[in-house]
């Protein structure tokens, strides 16, 4: 099985190379067999990678410890699933799920387009495999997972119990299937410009594969938040760590490259500004993976440590200045249909959006790179912590929030302020009665006051936009209220969709201001028997236990919670001692509802019966997962096809204002 | 001239991006020092914060487990001075003897010990002592006060 994974990785790299080479030459010469035969060796590639993955997978699960990858990764004794999800829990083997997602999407990708896309895809079976061979590189000559010790380990290292939960199962597959999904546009972006094909063919194409990514990135960043909230036990979910911005920062630029496509799409505007989001994109997605498996930053080892350091680095210089080299090719066929008229215009709102994201997204790499630059400039690493992100993006975000709300009061082109005034009254009233509310309930600061009523309005321009459509749907086929509103919405999905994530980013909004500006924690060390309160919980401490369990120790302590002497149910923070790694494990308890999470972490005991207890009140977390839920299940609505607008045809509307009106 | 009013837009929010960075950036610089530099620089008595790496002595980890509060040194590899620090909060799991520690805080020349408002710890592997790549990829376990 060792040998077949090695000699899977070198034909793999084979293959791509061949593939490439012929997929190039094939395009030049617009030679079918050549095209063909490039397409075909993405999907032997494909094969290759899924024959090395099944081997890894194999020795994992045969505890082969001569195998380097499985002694340091897995162990005799833990769950056959943690022993599956072993594969991605090191550097090596997270490299080579990359590379397996990467020939299953350009697998995809080839299939997909037999038969579309003809003139760009040569280019872009290129660049995809040109991808492929820098993984498979890799793989091969740095991190090879296939790597055999000269000795046999009785045992296995076994796998940090920080992994051994069902979070980091699927966290970094989804969070890879966001990276990779991003590796596809930008294959596309490129085959659009190197074939010169630069209609919006390719951005047909590509607007779907970046909402998939998207999904998969907005699911994966909620998945790493979760783990660090309940795994880690400091009371939060983001601590603007480099490696969570490097998931953040690809994340930023999709959201906006989704956006102005749309104007790219129906305008005609901003080519050059998405073929450079696209490019941006993807090259964050590599340096993502770069900072999150070389530690180059959070990492106390100086950058030259890593064998990786040096392969990315050149990848990401190639790729960039290959991006632009076809960008720059290109430009002068790259201007605009159209020219932008006035700021009080979607289009201008378009803009200002994407201007924002890719501000935040600047803000978060100047301040997850800051140490690398300065120790370069001055010598001395400084790093910025966590009040650096928040002071600068806090106004940003606002502005964003608030920008969601504007955009579909304004009409495309050339508002009238008449207009403007119209449609914004009742959104604004509703914003302002948001913000007596919250007053009412107690809320003094004027920063969660602002973003309370941004929240609000949003929310109403939101739901005012169904209810303008269902009416306007109502009067013309005279069909109930509900029916002409979920007629409307499935006519329209990508219009309607965008509404519901943008619902839910509202309620993500809402989520993170409620827990970073209204948590409290404290502090308590008490006997058994005794009691103590923090905020409306009052918790008493019944006792403390020990118990073995087979592979670790665990101490246990009982709360309970009461509500005006009733009992309201108990809580059990622990801690494990794991007999592999020696490591102690926080098991944090929460009591969740929807206002608010006690959290309950067990920190310290002694002999006595007597132990610390580190409470948060986190409010609103719940409305965090919650939106981000609705976020994920808007993106899916969106790929679905729209319902054939039959109707529409019917009452004399062509399909193309339909189109027109998907904002 | 329409594209002048956008370009003047446009240079207004690059602007304002740039003023908030730079008063993020003045608030919360740290600055990364090892044992000895920090050592050192306690002889000027500065109260900006900055963040020390090095390793956890052995044996010298003493726990106040019911005020969460722990007192250790910290050293560095190929020199013999130490750090004492004390720290109070939440102790992450991965932190003990010999563990690869960052912490940030000020160093108190009066008391002769560096105050921690973040502690931050990897955990020692095995196999690093025969020269191999670290297992461990996670990102490094975190407390903060």
């Amino acid at each position: 099985m060792v040998d077949l994974g090695h000699y899977c990785l070198i034909a793999s790299l084979l293959v791509c190379f061949y593939g490439m080479g012929v997929s190039v030459w094939g395009g030049i010469q617009n030679h079918l067999p050549s095209i063909r035969s490039g397409e075909n060796s993405v999907i032997a590639n494909f094969v290759f990678v899924v024959v090395a993955s099944i081997c890894l997978w194999y020795l994992l699960l045969t505890d082969q410890f001569q195998v380097e990858y499985v002694a340091g990764y897995s162990a005799a004794d833990i769950p056959d699933r943690f022993k599956f999800t072993a594969f991605w829990g090191g550097q090596k083997g997270s490299l080579l799920l990359w590379t397996l997602v990467l020939s299953f999407f350009s697998f995809v990708l080839v299939v997909q387009n037999r038969k579309r896309n003809r003139d760009l895809m040569p280019y872009a079976t290129a660049v995809v495999l040109g991808i492929n061979v820098f993984f498979v590189l890799v793989l091969n000559f740095a991190t090879n997972p296939f790597e055999v010790m000269d000795f046999i380990p009785a045992d296995g290292q076994g796998l940090n119990p920080l992994l051994q939960n069902w979070y980091m199962i699927i966290h970094p597959p989804t969070l890879f299937l966001g990276y990779v999904g991003l590796a596809i546009p930008f294959a596309l972006a490129m085959g659009a410009l190197i074939s010169g094909r630069l209609d919006t063919s390719w951005v047909r194409s590509t607007r779907r594969w970046a909402l998939v990514a998207w999904i998969f990135l907005t699911f994966g960043l909620t998945l790493g938040g979760r783990w660090a909230y309940e795994e880690l036990g400091w009371g939060g979910y983001w601590a603007w760590d480099p490696v969570e911005n490097a998931s953040l920062m690809p994340w930023l630029i999709t959201t906006a490259f989704i956006h102005s496509v749309m104007i790219t799409e129906k305008k005609g505007m901003l080519k050059i500004w998405n073929f450079t989001l696209i490019l941006l994109a993807f090259e964050l997605s590599i340096f993502g993976t770069f900072i999150t498996r070389s530690g180059v930053i959070s990492s106390v080892h100086s950058f030259a440590l890593s064998n990786l350091g040096p392969f990315f680095v050149v990848f990401l210089a190639i790729s960039t200045l290959f991006g632009l080299f076809w960008i720059f090719y290109r430009s002068s066929e790259l201007h605009s249909e159209q020219r932008m008229r006035s700021f009080l215009s979607r289009e201008a709102t378009f803009l200002l959006n994407n201007l924002l994201f890719v501000g935040i997204c600047f803000t978060v790499f100047c301040g997850t790179v800051f140490p690398i630059l300065s120790e370069w400039a001055t010598g001395e690493k400084i790093s910025v912590s966590i009040p650096f992100f928040n002071t600068a993006n806090m106004p940003l975000g606002l502005a964003l929030l608030i920008l969601t709300g504007i955009c579909p009061l304004i009409a495309w082109r050339k508002a009238s302020w008449k207009n403007f005034q119209r449609n914004f009254v009742i959104p604004l009233g509703v914003g302002l009665m948001t913000g007596v509310a919250v007053l009412m309930l107690g809320v003094r600061d004027i920063v969660p006051l602002v973003f309370f009523c941004a929240c609000g309005f949003v929310t109403m321009t939101v739901g005012y936009e169904f209810f303008k459509g269902a009416r306007a749907r109502q009067t013309i086929r005279s069909s109930r209220f509900v029916t002409a509103l979920a007629d409307l919405t499935l006519m329209n999905k990508r219009r309607y969709g965008g509404f519901i994530i943008h619902v839910g980013a509202v309620v993500v909004f809402a989520g993170i201001i409620g827990s970073s500006f209204f948590k409290s924690e404290e502090l308590f060390t008490v006997a058994a028997g005794e009691e103590f309160t923090l905020g409306d919980y009052t918790l008493r401490f019944l006792d403390i236990t020990s118990r073995n369990d087979p592979e670790k120790d665990v101490v246990s302590a009982r709360l309970e919670i009461l509500d005006s002497g009733v009992s309201q149910g108990q809580l059990t923070p622990e801690k494990h001692f794991h007999h592999k790694s020696e490591q102690p494990m926080t098991e944090v308890k929460i009591h969740s509802t929807l206002m608010e999470d006690l959290y309950v972490v067990l920190s310290g005991w002694d002999d006595q019966q007597r132990a610390t207890f580190h409470v948060f009140i986190n409010p609103l977390v719940m409305w965090l997962w919650i939106g981000i839920g609705i976020m994920c299940l808007g993106g899916v609505f969106v790929l679905f096809p729209n319902k054939k607008p039959g109707p529409a045809v019917a009452l004399g509307i062509s399909e193309e204002e339909v189109q027109d009106e998907a904002a | 001239m329409p594209h002048l009013k956008f370009i003047v837009a446009g240079g207004f929010i690059l602007t304002s991006i740039t003023y908030l960075m730079f008063s993020g950036f003045s608030d919360s610089m740290v600055y990364y020092h090892t044992v000895s530099e920090a050592l050192e620089l306690a002889q000027e008595n500065s109260d900006k914060g900055i963040r020390v790496s090095g390793y956890v002595s052995s044996g010298t980890i003493e726990r106040d487990q019911s005020a969460s509060r722990v007192d250790f040194l910290v050293y560095e590899r190929d020199s013999d001075q130490t750090l004492p620090v004390v720290y109070q909060g939440i102790i992450p799991d991965t932190f003990k003897d010999d563990a690869e520690v960052v912490v940030e805080g000020n160093y108190r020349p009066e008391e002769g010990v560096f105050h921690a408002n973040v502690l931050l710890a990897k955990c020692p592997s095995k196999y690093e002592a025969m020269g191999d790549e670290h297992p461990e990829d996670m990102p490094m376990a975190e407390g903060t006060d």
